[in-house]
């Protein structure tokens, strides 16, 4: 299992956080190439996945495309906005065609594995693992209750809005969340 | 049905985490303090009080919610107001406050309805100051309007809720009235290109 | 009002609360004990059972000079439990207001039997505090 990324949005519709995970081996270059900003070592070389690829929202067929390493650009407003735009419509159309109660799971393409987990306080968590990755409901659900509850929420120096983030990107929430995905490749 | 699954997932929540108590005294002695502070800052403006503590519990409310859907392992949006009611009556106050207010006083719409407390864990041996006009004037417990507000808000309920009664004042009973005003949309993302 | 006043106005707050809370503490709960021998017998006390109501732990070490300062220490203070900023020097900073408060519970608990003290606090780790008491000789 790999995890490529996550990204939390809030009851506002605005991204609030966003990680991504450098696949271990890629210790290729060290030279910061792309011109981002300097973050936290957030940023890869690769030509990812994005828009660029073949990807569509159909079922893909799995490994058609060989072993490719998935890898994400680094994560830009734009991409949030546009994960965003994608899984609000799934969501909606989910629930248009199966009712109130039914909710948007997760989608796949040929080269990664979209999972969907939104909260009663319309909390929605997303993550972006590789094709073959089982359901990640139950682990969005643990990162909500276990990590989102007890490091984001009972922070007492965390704000109760998060505009442009703030208050999520604390050293405990980084910590636990960076130990708990890794846990789990 | 709604009733007895609501009381039995209270219940197995305080059985599960007996642990995590605080000292009734202490919450008591806290609260109590906390109200005279205002009352001093507020040079004993009631209606300026009852504000602040709603605004306080607003705050409060819309960060326990989340705790609230955490331990009471909510997933789905209750199905109509009168389960809301079951649910905030018996998981919400047993889980945080350990006690169960009795719900009573549906409007036939069943958009209104009362939480009448036998007990209030705020209040023990509470005395309001005795200068004429806290008896009329001052809801001690207003901060738990603010929270229920504070938290319904964040499941896309809008409400009202204030104290009608409060034993405090030499009233009978202590009861809070909970009014839904609307259901919130869901906000959609911004329209830019 | 600028932000050292401001801050003032925070700090007065909360220990006055904290204070009121201390004494009432100390009055409920020393009812239905032996009395106290001397200040230090106070101070466990206050590590131990005020310490344990409020905080669910007891103080991990207590120091004293034995001419009326003492100095405690609590490794795992709960209000810090889940405290956390971007960094750690920023935690440690933001944390100090929330200090504040078991500072008056301190000065109440001890005004509350009858001993009268200034409590200072302090971080330099989370989720470590220190409180140092210095009592005040009774004036006579």
């Amino acid at each position: 299992m790999t995890v490529y990324s996550f990204y939390i949005f809030d009851r506002h519709t605005e991204c609030i956080y966003t990680k991504t995970w450098l696949p271990q081996t890629s210790s290729t270059s060290d030279g910061p190439s792309s011109g981002g900003g300097g973050g936290g070592g957030q940023q890869q070389q690769h030509g990812p996945p994005g828009t660029s690829t073949s990807t569509s929202t159909t079922t893909g067929s799995g490994s058609g495309s060989g072993n490719t390493t998935m890898q994400l650009r680094a994560s830009s407003a734009d991409d949030a906005k546009l994960i965003f735009g994608t899984v609000f419509s799934l969501r909606n159309m989910v629930r248009k065609l199966g009712g109130d109660d039914d909710a948007f799971v997760a989608f796949r393409t040929a080269h990664y594995k979209l999972h969907y987990y939104e909260t009663a306080s319309s909390l929605r968590l997303v993550m972006l693992t590789d094709t073959g990755t089982p359901s990640m409901r139950n682990v969005l659900h643990q990162v909500y209750i276990n990590l989102w509850v007890e490091y984001v929420v009972k922070n007492p120096l965390s704000p109760v809005e998060h505009k442009r983030g703030v208050g999520v990107k604390n050293e405990l929430f980084e910590m636990a969340l960076d130990q708990f995905i890794r846990g789990l490749m | 049905m709604a009733s007895s699954k609501a009381s039995r997932l209270g219940e197995e929540y305080v059985w599960r985490t007996r642990m995590d108590k605080v000292n009734a005294e202490l919450v008591v002695l806290t609260y109590g303090a906390m109200v005279a502070q205002l009352c001093k800052d507020f040079d004993s403006d009631y209606v300026k009080v009852n504000q602040q503590l709603d605004k306080m519990g607003y705050n409060i409310g819309l960060r326990l919610i989340e705790d609230y859907l955490a331990k009471s392992n909510t997933f789905k949006r209750c199905s109509n107001f009168r389960e809301t009611a079951e649910m905030i009556a018996k998981v919400g106050f047993k889980i945080f406050l350990n006690i169960t207010p009795t719900i009573t006083n549906w409007t036939s719409d069943g958009k209104q309805f009362s939480l009448v407390f036998d007990e209030n864990p705020f209040a023990d041996f509470v005395e309001l100051p005795d200068d004429g006009r806290a008896q009329d004037e001052l809801w001690y417990s207003n901060i738990l309007c603010g929270v229920l507000r504070g938290a319904l808000e964040m499941v896309q309920m809008q409400v009202e809720a204030k104290f009608v009664s409060d034993v405090l004042r030499g009233n009978d009973t202590t009861e809070m009235r909970i009014s839904l005003i609307r259901y919130i949309d869901d906000e959609l993302p911004p329209e830019d290109d | 009002m600028d932000e050292e006043d401001e801050r003032g106005a925070v700090f007065w707050r909360l220990e006055r609360i904290g204070y009121r809370v201390g004494q009432g503490l100390a009055e409920r709960f020393s009812r239905d004990r032996p009395r106290f021998n001397d200040t230090l017998d106070v101070i466990k006390f206050l590590c131990k059972d005020i310490w344990t109501l409020v905080f669910r732990k007891q103080v991990d070490n207590l120091k004293t000079n034995h001419r009326g300062v003492y100095v405690l220490t609590d490794n795992a203070f709960r209000p810090f439990a889940r405290m956390s900023a971007e960094t750690s020097s920023q935690t440690l900073i933001r944390a100090q207001p929330f200090l504040w408060f078991p500072c008056g519970i301190i000065r109440g608990a001890l005004a509350g039997l009858g001993i009268n003290a200034t409590v200072h606090a302090e971080t330099t780790q989370m989720p470590t505090a220190i409180f140092q008491i210095k009592t005040v000789p009774a004036k006579s």
